[in-house]
């Protein structure tokens, strides 16, 4: 057994998300709060998605190319078929789990350095070809006025996503629970185990029976889909999407730094990572430092490789013992 | 197919391993019969641990195939292989490093057996293992802790945790003491007690002679001579191959 029950990280989970549910209440309309809050989440969702691919022990540098593709996978066909976004949002998954798929097609053997610069290299492909098909993805004008989330009934209370910043923090924590919900299921179970000996060890991996191609194809299938869903996410948030915008360095970049910060093998490090630094950037550095407040990040990484390799939140994570 | 012959369990025809000009493994033809323990001698660079990677689906053969049990296995991934009966040890020893011993073996169970996963079963059959390689004291130690004849006992049990037929234990006595080598020689035979057939390398030759009911010797990649053990060490082929080597190492 994991022993969870009485443990600091579980009673910091709660209070933690007992805060965020309802934090809104007291802070009545305070605009600035919901919208750095929203994209903490956006962000940490994305690092958790990102971190599944992570775990196999193979870096990522070009989740940016499932993100975009979810993005504009989601917004082009809202714009053309006029769909839901609801429904869209699954379409933008699906076609980041087809670039994923070519992913392991064509760097299924790669590891390490290696893999990391394939990818960083894959997602000019995309970036080039929306960039360039201007008749059918508007190029590097972007597609603007991408129709908003629509209100959803609860009862008789209209919840108007589309307008109401409260409506999208709330939204967006749902987003981060159920990824978050996955990570940890992830990560908890036998296949997570798989994971986490092709990480430790390979070749000794699948001398005792761990099909290590389809445990790694899968993993990525999956991160490449919720990274994808993410970017359908961000379209119809924003409203407006463009290919410097969603293929950037930033979004590949910043999960990783969020991960590495929170803790890696951790199921909420990803999640703590971004709880932590994105309102930091946002409220303190952002204010301190309008232009390099970017800088804060790779001082972070540096910082945190240097010192603490297994991420702050290796500091309140007790020893897992299997009994 | 054709290949099945009642008492023979591994069958290797013509079996050549080629790296880009090198050849590593040239034209082997190798019986293993259902509990036997063969051994493969050689010196350094004679093909052993090739011969080993390509039974195990790690190293694909240019030519040649191998039967297990009457299955051609000669292209199948190493997972499909293991699930069909067969696990090994490797020369330097690949314990997952921040896995405790017990998570080490389950793996074994888990993948390689397929035992539910979190059953009471596997733990107790993990803490079996653990007792027969003497590693009950450090079941929670993680493997990178543990000591080099630690790890190779280690990998034993973790090879056995996925229920084999066949056991191939690459170099099991290298940097072993004297007392650990008798030791290692009485689970092999044990081994084979229960059933097991194995197929050892040594590079010293200090195990196989003692347990081994046929060796192998390897040179450049070719089989040089097969026999039983007194009649292979006796070879002149053999001695200037391989004792040769060792007596210059001595002296």
């Amino acid at each position: 057994m994991i022993r969870t029950a009485t443990s600091p990280a579980v009673l910091g989970f709660t209070a933690a998300l007992l805060f965020f549910i309802f934090s809104p209440f007291l802070l009545q309309d305070n605009a600035v709060y919901y919208r750095v809050m929203t994209m903490t989440f956006f962000y940490g969702a994305l690092a958790l998605a990102w971190n599944l691919y992570a775990l196999t022990g193979n870096i990522s540098l070009g989740h940016a190319a499932f993100f975009g593709l979810g993005a504009y996978g989601s917004a082009l066909l809202s714009h053309y078929w006029h769909l839901s976004p609801w429904a869209t949002v699954l379409f933008g998954g699906m076609v980041g789990a087809v670039y994923g798929l070519l992913w392991t097609v064509a760097f299924g053997c790669l590891r390490g350095a290696r893999f990391a610069l394939a990818t960083l290299a894959s997602v000019e492909i995309p970036r080039v070809i929306i960039d360039n098909w201007e008749s059918f993805t508007f190029g590097s004008l972007g597609v603007v006025g991408i129709t908003g989330f629509s209100a959803v009934r609860v009862g008789s209370v209209s919840i108007a996503l589309g307008e109401s910043l409260k409506a999208q923090y709330y939204l967006l924590l749902c987003c981060t629970l159920v990824i978050l919900l996955i990570h940890r299921q992830f990560i908890k179970s036998k296949w997570g185990w798989a994971v986490r000996a092709l990480r430790e060890e390979e070749t000794a991996a699948s001398m005792l029976g761990v099909n290590v191609h389809f445990t790694r194809s899968v993993t990525l299938l999956l991160s490449a889909f919720l990274t994808g869903l993410c970017g359908g996410v961000y379209a119809h948030l924003m409203g407006l999407i463009e290919p410097p915008l969603v293929f950037s360095l930033h979004i590949s970049a910043l999960p990783l730094v969020l991960t590495m910060f929170g803790g890696r093998y951790l199921v909420c490090g990803p999640l703590l990572g971004a709880l932590i630094l994105y309102p930091l950037d946002q409220v303190l550095f952002h204010s301190l430092l309008p232009v390099g407040h970017s800088i804060l990040y790779g001082l972070i990484i540096i910082v945190t490789l240097l010192f603490f390799p297994h991420g702050i939140g290796s500091w309140v994570q007790r020893r897992r013992t299997f009994s | 197919m054709g290949a099945k012959t009642p008492n023979i369990l591994l069958k290797l025809a013509g079996i050549s391993v080629e790296f880009q000009e090198r050849v590593a493994l040239r034209h082997i033809d190798l019986n293993v019969e259902q509990q036997e323990i063969v051994a493969v001698i050689g010196p350094n660079g004679a093909g052993k641990t090739t011969l080993f990677n390509v039974i195990c689906g790690q190293v694909k053969p240019s030519s040649g195939t191998i039967h297990f049990d009457g299955r051609d296995i000669t292209r199948w991934s190493s997972h499909r292989i293991c699930h069909q009966g067969i696990a090994r040890t490797f020369q330097i020893a690949r314990p997952f490093p921040q896995m405790s011993t017990r998570q080490n073996i389950l793996m074994g169970l888990w993948f390689g057996a397929g035992k539910p996963y979190g059953s009471p079963a596997a733990q107790a059959r993990a803490e079996e293992l653990l007792e027969l390689v003497d590693l009950s004291p450090k079941v929670d130690l993680p493997a990178k802790e543990l000591t080099l004849s630690e790890q190779r006992r280690l990998e034993i049990a973790r090879a056995l945790a996925t229920n084999p037929r066949f056991l191939l234990l690459d170099e099991v006595a290298a940097g072993l003491s004297p007392h650990a080598i008798k030791e290692m020689a009485e689970l092999i035979k044990t081994l084979r007690q229960q059933g097991l057939t194995l197929l050892l390398t040594d590079h010293f030759l200090t195990l196989t002679s003692k347990v081994s009911d046929r060796l192998v010797a390897l040179d450049q990649g070719e089989i040089i001579m097969e026999g039983k053990p007194d009649q292979v060490l006796q070879s002149a082929d053999v001695i200037s191959a391989y004792l040769g080597e060792r007596n210059q190492e001595r002296s």
